[in-house]
């Protein structure tokens, strides 16, 4: 022991235990942490639902609607409408009208035009539409609190827009009860939205006034109190018998858990079935002698899977979504059609019963004294009655990462705890710190510098696909290509620029100790904005890291380490998880055929790069900025 | 001034000012940073000061007629010949310049700071004072720090690099903040005191106090440091008590002289007193920002709020002298140290101060290979900066969170901060030691090797 040293005994100790048990450490937290989180839909870990906000009372009132006359009337009134003149007298004017008219309650048109951000002329890329609002005012409250129901007017189906006939008749009798019955405590809002995910963010911009480059709208003439919660109505058919809750809001916000168990539980009481979206479950029969359907493991798991495959694009599921972005917790209720029933009166049933179920939950909300506060924020739902809270999946991911934490010790360990480095005398500071500036700080430079270049470039991609003529699908692809294959080629043209001057280890370690933490930092912050996003990079990139930085002698271990780092360039990754997804959750089988699946991949791309720049959803820009620069220094690093 | 002919410190310069002056480019960031409260506390927020120039000026009544602005009449004074100079759209550039001229004094401080503790250990070791650390079987040659071990040159350009590109400093000088001139003022007191004009020293002090009120407590290192300077040039030292009641006075009067003229530039009503002095003390703006104050006093129930502020303005005024008194003989850490704890422990904290004093950080490089904690208090303050924002946007922008979320982040900040004062603190006292007692390891009573532990 020496007193020149920093550190007493005990810590040495640790150190090398950290040495000495790390790798093992290492293999077995992430083994754990992987087995640990696909155990967490089981019996034994798993919670079922609950009521957190007493105020809420599901299903303890009795209906107001009585019979389906009136809702087939509408139904068929806008029927009519969009069967007659090619579907364009089904449109915002035609809701304004039967709103103000008709219902005779206040009732506007709102305008608003989706300019194209990557259309290059002023005029070209500028498409509008209309949404039509209404306000059925609580009688006898004071008007600071409201509740909003939304629908859009056309859904957006495999091969043409579905008109949401059904969804749209709802709000007339919406709106027919808010205006006649006394006990409403807040307003009620009537949204019909034009162009689908476009129509709502105008509305809701123009709502809240706040500024969106290219979605503008008109200023609204009118306003409710403070939303307390949205309902969005979605059916493609007046046929339902079951009933889909969409909840993933925009960079992975969740609605709280409370307006979800609150609808599960109105439609439990009425006896209809409900369920997540393309929820996975062992007896598709619904039992309604069980309060709670009994657990089922493996359909579990594939249901948190697919949730948080939905989440970690940031892309919302539905128009819900939006709402999130305003603190207004939100849902959407689809109806979808599991067995054809030719039966009339079990239709009529139906209708009622869905009708009743969206009154029913409009009702609990009214009843709501406080905003949501109770319950959960941050959850994942293995299936419509059980879930996972933050308390729960934390670990897992927390155990995944172990590995990356525990090298970050060892090597801070290794670099200012044994003083055997080259660069033990003061002198030779001044060298450190030359090594570092040509090891280091170059290296992040040029890696951040193709974060910037791909954060900043999109419009420059399209730019370069016009003049080569190439549609903008492929030139965004291509291009996007293009710079990983640059940041591939990298260290052949630098190479000889990262080596240091004399001994080397010190900076080496360094680097490798930069990385990882801007590794952890990332990884750390997505985890608490969007877990799902996190997780999917913690799991991926924690061994690939290690990998990355691991220093090997075998030829074929060093070809099998630069192939892996191939693979984990980010856009290679987070295809293959599409691929995987496509396969197991939507049935397409792209293995067979590359052609179709570069081909749907790169629409997917565009699609989800312009609805990133239009929704203000950061996923693409997170990535370009800081994993691709975390990747492309792991890169420089495997090479060298 | 031959140490400012080298091409490091103009390449520094220069690349700092241009960065600046490329963020300023960037609206979005800039408005993004003005609004943060991290930045923006009541005291230093641009906005503010815009309103009490506006209230003066344009409606004629006084700054402090509503409850917005905090600043001392001097300082609004001078602000709003600084606006009629540069007009408030083209302000940033002298910012800039204010932000600069901060760079270029902490590198002519930190190059003091590193000369003085240089020249204090020569001096110290010719006296015989460390001759047990050269009889000890152990040895280290360069464990003395010496201008040729230790280059000021090379290690003053390291604090001045820290400073430019600190991203703290830099979001402050984005935003705006008049902290920047705050730093200003307590650097060029440094800067006098290092170069002994002592009374032009008092004179910023008393000006930095009267804006911040906690800065009262560095006059007493500052006479530590005058006092060993003293001693250093064998100056006699008649009486101690004469030395500190002396300089203790003229600081002083200096503050109330300052404060005298700011009464006169109110007209004498007294309205602002109550508006900087007071409303720093009270803590009556419970706005979070990354201090200690706000989430206690929004908890706690009205009538333990007196008392507990008492005890919280304790923290800030308590550790000054006892600090002093230990650190005597190493007058130079003693205020780096003192400067950070103030930072830490007032109530309205700006992470651009976290920036000041981290950046004199390389002066005691030397001291790093000591340091216990380090890679704790660095995992701490990176977790903080970068969680506070998101904590704050979880709280109260999409709703998931709470106050909680926003509390603990700060707390984890200045639990950080304090780890790394107390590192700094623990690792002089250990050099301390082994320079006066050599590096053999001392014996307990029982004969096992002693555990060095700061207590």
């Amino acid at each position: 022991m020496s007193l020149y040293k920093s550190d007493s005994d005990n810590k040495t100790k640790l150190f090398e235990n950290v040495i000495k048990f790390g790798p093992v450490l290492s293999i077995l937290g992430y083994l754990s942490g992987i087995v640990y989180f696909s155990l967490l839909p089981h019996e034994s870990l798993i919670h079922g639902t609950y009521i957190s906000e007493n105020a809420l009372l599901p299903g303890l009132v009795t209906s107001d609607i009585y019979s389906t006359d009136s809702i087939f009337n509408y139904y068929h009134f806008l029927k009519d409408a969009y069967e007659n003149n090619g579907g364009k007298g089904y449109n915002a004017e035609l809701i304004h009208d039967i709103f103000a008219n008709k219902l005779k309650i206040e009732s506007y048109t709102q305008n608003f035009n989706l300019s194209n951000p990557f259309s290059n002329s002023e005029t070209d890329g500028i498409t509008s539409g209309t949404n039509a609002y209404a306000f059925g005012r609580a009688q006898r409250a004071d008007g600071t609190e409201s509740i909003v129901i939304s629908a859009p007017i056309y859904l957006s189906g495999k091969k043409k827009k579905i008109p949401n006939l059904f969804g749209i008749s709802q709000l007339f009798i919406l709106a027919d009860l808010a205006k006649t019955r006394p006990y409403w405590a807040k307003d009620l809002i009537f949204v019909a939205t034009d162009m689908e995910h476009v129509g709502i963010q105008a509305w809701i911009n123009s709502y809240f006034e706040a500024h969106s480059d290219s979605i503008k709208g008109e200023n609204l003439r009118a306003r409710g109190g403070s939303i307390q919660a949205a309902l969005n109505l979605e059916f493609s058919d007046i046929n339902t018998n079951k009933l889909e809750i969409k909840l993933e809001g925009p960079n992975g916000k969740l609605p709280n858990l409370d307006l979800f168990n609150t609808i599960i539980r109105i439609c439990k009481s009425m006896q209809f079935e409900c369920s997540l979206e393309s929820e996975k479950s062992a007896n598709s029969d619904f039992s309604y002698y069980h309060n709670r359907p009994p657990v089922d493991h493996v359909s579990g798991l594939i249901n948190t899977v697919n949730m948080m495959l939905k989440q970690a694009t940031g892309v919302p599921s539905s128009l819900n979504g939006y709402f999130l972005n305003y603190r207004i917790e939100a849902l959407t209720i689809s109806g979808t059609r599991t067995s054809f029933s030719s039966k009339r009166s079990q239709q009529k049933q139906n209708v009622l019963k869905t009708t009743r179920i969206v009154e029913s939950t409009l009702r609990s909300v009214n009843n709501l004294l406080e905003r949501f506060h109770q319950s959960f924020f941050f959850y994942l739902l293995p299936s419509s009655h059980y879930y996972i809270s933050i308390g729960m999946y934390m670990p897992a991911f927390g155990l995944i990462f172990l590995p990356v934490l525990i090298k970050i010790l060892s090597l801070w360990f290794e670099i200012f705890s044994n003083k055997k480095s080259t660069y033990s005398d003061r002198n030779d500071s001044g060298l450190l710190i030359l090594d570092l500036l040509k090891c280091v700080i170059i290296k992040f430079m040029i890696s951040f510098l193709f974060g910037i270049v791909l954060y900043l470039g999109t419009p420059f991609f399209l730019m370069f696909g016009k003049k080569f003529q190439l549609s903008p699908k492929d030139a965004l692809m291509n291009c996007y290509l293009a710079m990983m294959a640059n940041i591939l080629m990298t260290p052949f043209i630098f190479r000889s620029k990262f080596s240091s001057s004399g001994n080397k280890t010190e900076a080496e370690n360094i680097n490798k100790l930069i990385i990882l933490l801007f590794l952890t930092i990332f990884v750390g912050t997505i985890s608490i904005l969007n877990f799902s996003l996190s997780f999917f990079v913690a799991i991926f990139y924690s061994p690939i890291a290690l990998l990355a930085i691991q220093n090997v002698q075998n030829r074929l271990a060093k070809f099998f380490k630069l192939a892996m780092m191939v693979v984990a360039c980010p856009i290679v990754y987070f295809s293959f998880i599409y691929l995987l997804n496509q396969y197991f959750f939507e049935n397409k089988n792209f293995f067979t055929n590359p052609g179709q699946f570069y081909v749907s991949l790169s629409e997917k791309f565009y699609n989800f790069v312009l609805f990133s720049q239009i929704s203000q959803i950061w996923t693409y820009e997170m990535i370009n900025l800081f994993l691709v620069p975390i990747w492309s220094a792991l890169w420089i690093t495997a090479f060298n | 001034m031959s140490k400012y002919r080298s091409s490091g410190f103009f390449g520094a310069l220069f690349l700092g000012a241009f960065t600046r002056l490329f963020l300023t480019t960037n609206q979005p960031l800039r408005q993004w940073l003005q609004n943060r409260l991290e930045i923006s506390t009541p005291l230093t927020s641009w906005n503010r000061v815009l309103e009490g120039v506006y209230l003066k000026w344009s409606l004629n009544s006084s700054s402090y007629d509503g409850d917005l602005v905090h600043e001392i009449p001097m300082m609004i004074n001078i602000y709003h010949y600084l606006i009629q100079l540069f007009t408030n759209r083209h302000i940033i550039y002298f910012f800039i310049l204010i932000d600069c001229l901060n760079s270029i004094l902490v590198y002519t401080i930190s190059y003091k700071i590193i000369q003085f503790n240089c020249i204090m250990e020569n001096f110290n070791k010719t006296n015989g004072k460390y001759a047990r650390l050269f009889e000890s079987k152990e040895k280290k040659y360069d464990f003395l720090i010496t201008e040729k071990n230790f280059k000021p040159i090379f290690w003053s350009l390291f604090a001045m690099v820290c400073y430019l590109f600190n991203p703290l400093n830099l979001a402050c000088c984005m935003s705006q903040t008049t902290v920047l001139i705050q730093h200003f003022v307590l650097l060029i007191w440094l800067n006098f005191l290092l170069n002994g004009k002592i009374f032009m020293s008092y004179i910023f002090l008393a000006i930095h106090a009267n804006i911040a009120v906690y800065s009262l407590v560095l006059i007493v290192p500052s006479i530590s440091f005058i006092r060993q300077k003293k001693i250093f040039k064998r100056k006699q030292i008649k009486s101690e008590f004469n030395l500190i009641s002396k300089h203790a006075t003229v600081f002083v009067l200096l503050f109330a002289c300052v404060f005298m003229f700011n009464l006169y530039l109110e007209n004498f009503n007294t309205r602002f007193i109550d508006c900087t002095y007071l409303f720093i003390l009270k803590v009556r703006d419970l706005v979070p920002n990354m201090g200690l104050f706000w989430y206690f006093l929004t908890e706690m129930f009205d009538h333990f709020i007196t008392f507990f502020i008492y005890v919280f303005q304790l923290n800030a005024f308590l550790y000054s002298i006892p600090l002093t008194l230990r650190l005597k003989n190493e007058p130079l850490v003693n205020l780096l140290i003192q400067i950070g704890l103030l930072y830490v422990f007032k109530s309205y904290p700006n992470i651009g101060e976290t920036g000041l004093f981290t950046s004199f950080l390389p002066c005691v490089a030397y001291l790093f290979p000591l340091m216990r904690n380090v890679l704790v208090f660095t995992c701490m303050l990176i977790a903080g900066m970068v969680l506070a924002p998101i904590m704050f946007y979880l709280w109260l922008g999409s709703g998931g969170g709470n106050a909680n979320f926003y509390f603990a982040i700060t707390l984890v900040y200045s639990v950080g901060q304090i780890f790394l004062l107390v590192d700094v603190f623990y690792a002089c006292l250990k050099r301390e030691f082994i320079k006066l007692n050599g590096s053999n390891v001392p014996l307990n009573t029982d004969g096992k090797p002693a555990n060095f532990t700061l207590e």
